[in-house]
């Protein structure tokens, strides 16, 4: 046992850091030489138009999409060097924009399958069965508000209830950064906003990073700590979200006469 | 519009080529040697007619009974044997657990091959195989049943696991799933209405095979039916074909009803 | 159910109205739960029975003895130890086998195309939004009783499989290819009958009552909105079910007197194993060879 100050560290590791990194579909960049670093514990949203490369930038944290060029490392360890599956769920956990939950199953079922990295082959099949590990899912879903329906299969509940469960899932599965791909924009408003406060609030408690990509720029200034603007696959801006200006703001949605590099 | 009228031109050179594979066959018959028996119309109405004399005997439904449960029993025990046949087949031959493609192309190919040859020879031609190789036994026929039967269910099974929306399983492999586990958790729960709705009316189709697999000599309806025609003892004959009618009528319902159900 | 409301009372009505209360009550047992309760049972009371009968057996299926015997039965079948050459080694065999593989064929062609013709015919007589629902304006006792004694018919040539057909039909016919078929006609009519009503029943309605609508008579509805819909799947079924017609014809043969299914039974009465090897040889051809003739020809109906 080391004593914490014998730590050569300096300051405290970066949950995310990115330099350099592109990625190119046939000719166009989709992320193009992005620099990015996130301290632990922060809530950082991307904005920008559609096609901007937000999604592919997550995809490429959650390594679930390999880097042109560039690397990307979480806690000082290179991501290319994460094996995936259990060692990756460990670090990374992510909450999509919908219709990513198993339908035929229960949202008790669903939220447990948060610790199919965990958990060894027989005890899988096993859960499938009779649940194992349901306190610990039922506290997640308890947490997330809907714990009265977890017999229910996830195919029949509402689009907000659908998220909220997506929640429960990555909460169970106890990542320390949380990637979440425009995890509110296919509800309504004010289950919109509900449902990405609890996001924040359940990422704040635990102090996880949060990283999204967002559509509604005012949902993300309010609720994020940090917003990176980008635009064709370049970062236009990166400050506080208290920060961004209404010029940053029309740079970075105004509509391109003529496509430049 | 060229796609559309390049439709109807494929469309028309299939109903061409239907045609004419009619009229060869019709022209591929004898019909100059005379198609009928010289007391063909008569046996037609005795045979017709005999629906209405039904043999209702206390010893032929008993009979019944015996042979209908025995059917069934082949169609249930050849079932479940397929199953264990066709669902390890189907899983391994839909390529879901492989990750990369070339291996995962090189199983397909295997295994599609493996269960066409299971599919390709009629169960009755198995059971007398069987029979000629080892003699009368009620396994012979649960064996022929189950041969082809797992090869259709293992096609139908790997044809249904390759194609589950592919978004909830991405979010299961993010969780920090295997392929295995992706399995369990997101294809078998997304299948599993379709599959048990399939094999269900395979199980109608069972029946139907297991009357056909008792004319070797094992027993159950359609032996019951053979030799009732046999002795020419039409009325008999029509007691076994109505009872075969209606096990399968019933078991259709049955399949109907749990489909209706399990399907959402 | 709107489609009732203008049969009143007869006895069509009373039957439907009946078979609703029984559909109401079905979910106070729990179908599922009782139908899996079932199954067990089933499942289990057959391999006790099956195990109980073979235990009976002079020589049981699962046994040492069966097992040499299996082994002498494939020693046959390739023809080793024996002092005559095998039929497979002799060409003039082949060329018999290959004449009752193109007999076959025809057979299998001929079955799959009359039954298509019977089912073409008569599937809008046993599809339930023709004759009874939304296409059916005014539905009167005579369409209730068309349609319902095509879907008895359906159901009890369907239940009925070819070789009980072909019994009955050897009875009738000279032997040959045509009984052959005409079973399997029989049989697979029911089923392409009931295939393709589905397809119908399962139609988007709306724009044939726009057909309607626009003034169109019925016929003219039918044959415009209704069949072009109908066709291409109708066609679809019809290949997929000449497939498993093609594997059937070698068992409707061993009573019909048709192509390979009766030499296959003579060559086994006789014991002539290397003779059966190749006709299964030729059997096995022609389901391959159907196989790829029927995926070819699905690929011009979409």
């Amino acid at each position: 046992m080391q004593p914490r100050s014998a730590s050569l560290n300096v300051r405290p590791a970066l949950a995310v850091s990115v330099e350099g990194l592109t990625k190119r579909f046939g000719i166009t960049s989709a992320v193009n030489d992005v620099e990015l670093f996130v301290p632990p514990g922060q809530a950082i949203a991307f904005v920008g138009p559609s096609g901007a490369g937000k999604t592919t930038l997550l995809e490429l944290i959650a390594g679930s999409v390999s880097p042109d060029a560039g690397r990307v490392s979480l806690y000082g360890q290179d991501l290319s060097s994460l094996k995936p599956g259990r060692e990756l769920a460990s670090l990374v956990g992510v909450v999509a924009q919908q219709y990513d939950l198993v339908p035929n199953l229960s949202a008790l079922q669903n939220v447990l399958a948060g610790r199919l990295g965990a958990w060894g082959a027989w005890k899988s099949i096993l859960s499938l069965l009779a649940p194992r590990d349901k306190p610990l899912a039922m506290r997640a879903l308890e947490r997330v508000g809907i714990a009265g329906r977890a017999e229910e299969r996830a195919g029949r509940l509402s689009g907000g209830e659908q998220q909220r469960v997506a929640i429960a899932r990555v909460v169970v599965q106890d990542p320390k950064i949380i990637l979440a791909d425009e995890p509110v924009s296919s509800l309504d408003p004010a289950r919109a906003e509900d449902v990405l406060a609890l996001l924040v609030s359940i990422a704040h408690e635990r102090k996880l990073t949060l990283i999204a990509s967002m559509h509604a720029i005012d949902l993300a200034t309010r609720y994020f700590d940090r917003l990176v603007g980008l635009r064709n696959g370049r970062i236009l801006f990166d400050c506080p979200a208290s920060d961004v200006t209404r010029t940053d703001l029309n740079a970075l949605y105004k509509i391109e006469e003529e496509r430049g590099g | 519009m060229a796609s559309v009228s390049k439709l109807m031109e494929s469309r028309r050179l299939l109903m061409i080529i239907l045609l004419g594979a009619l009229a060869w066959s019709l022209a591929s018959v004898e019909w100059k040697d005379g198609v009928l028996h010289t007391r063909g119309i008569s046996a037609l109405g005795e045979i017709s007619g005999a629906i209405f004399k039904l043999d209702l005997s206390g010893e032929t439904l008993g009979k019944l009974l015996i042979a209908a449960w025995r059917t069934v029993a082949y169609a249930v025990a050849g079932l479940s044997l397929a199953l264990v046949i066709g669902l390890p087949l189907g899983i391994v031959g839909s390529g879901v657990l492989n990750s990369s493609a070339n291996k995962r192309r090189t199983v397909q190919t295997l295994v599609r091959f493996i269960l066409g040859f299971l599919r390709s020879i009629h169960e009755l031609v198995w059971a007398w195989l069987f029979v000629a190789a080892i003699g009368l036994s009620p396994l012979a026929a649960v064996l022929a049943l189950a041969i082809p039967y797992g090869g259709i269910l293992g096609r139908i099974y790997s044809e249904l696991f390759q194609d589950v929306p592919e978004a909830p399983l991405r979010a299961l492999r993010n969780a920090g799933a295997s392929e295995w586990r992706v399995f369990w958790y997101g294809r078998l729960p997304a299948v599993l209405p379709e599959l048990i709705g399939y094999t269900f009316y395979r199980f109608e189709c069972g029946i139907r095979s297991a009357t056909v697999l008792s004319f070797v000599g094992l027993g159950g309806l359609g032996y019951q039916i053979g030799i009732s025609l046999d002795d020419l003892a039409y009325g008999r004959a029509w007691t076994f074909i109505l009872g075969l009618v209606g096990l399968i009528v019933l078991v259709e319902a049955w399949s109907a009803t749990v489909r209706r159900k399990i399907i959402l | 159910m709107e489609c009732y409301c203008t049969a009143k009372d007869h006895p069509v009505k009373i039957l439907v109205r009946a078979r609703l209360a029984v559909r109401s009550m079905l979910p106070l047992l729990g179908v599922v739960q009782a139908s899996f309760a079932l199954g067990t049972l089933l499942l289990l009371a057959s391999w006790l029975f099956i195990f109980e009968w073979d235990r009976q057996q002079r020589v049981p299926f699962l046994s040492a003895e069966s097992a040499t015997r299996a082994w002498g039965f494939v020693k046959d079948l390739a023809g080793v130890g024996k002092v005559t050459s095998p039929a497979y080694a002799d060409s003039s065999e082949w060329w018999r086998g290959a004449h009752l593989a193109y007999d076959t064929l025809a057979m299998s062609v001929l079955a799959i195309m009359l039954s298509g013709t019977a089912a073409l015919a008569t599937f809008l007589l046993g599809a339930r939004n023709v004759m009874l629902g939304d296409l059916a304006p005014n539905a009167g006792l005579a369409s209730h009783s068309v349609f319902l004694v095509v879907r008895i018919t359906w159901a009890f040539v369907r239940s009925v499989p070819e070789l009980v057909w072909a019994l009955i039909i050897v009875f009738i016919f000279t032997p040959g290819m045509l009984p052959g078929a005409l079973a399997l006609a029989i049989h697979n009519y029911g089923v392409l009958g009931k295939l393709t009503s589905e397809v119908v029943e399962g139609m988007d309605v709306k724009p044939i009552r726009a057909l309607q609508a626009a003034g169109a008579g019925r016929a003219t509805m039918l044959l415009y909105g209704v069949l072009p819909q109908a066709l291409p799947r109708f066609l679809t079924y019809l290949l997929y079910r000449w497939e498993v017609v093609i594997r059937t014809t070698i068992v409707v043969g061993f009573v019909a007197a048709g192509g390979l299914g009766m030499e296959f039974r003579l060559s086994m009465s006789n014991f002539h194993y290397t003779s059966v090897t190749l006709l299964l040889g030729w059997y096995l051809l022609l389901v391959l060879g159907v196989d790829v003739i029927s995926s070819q020809l699905r690929r011009l109906t979409r």
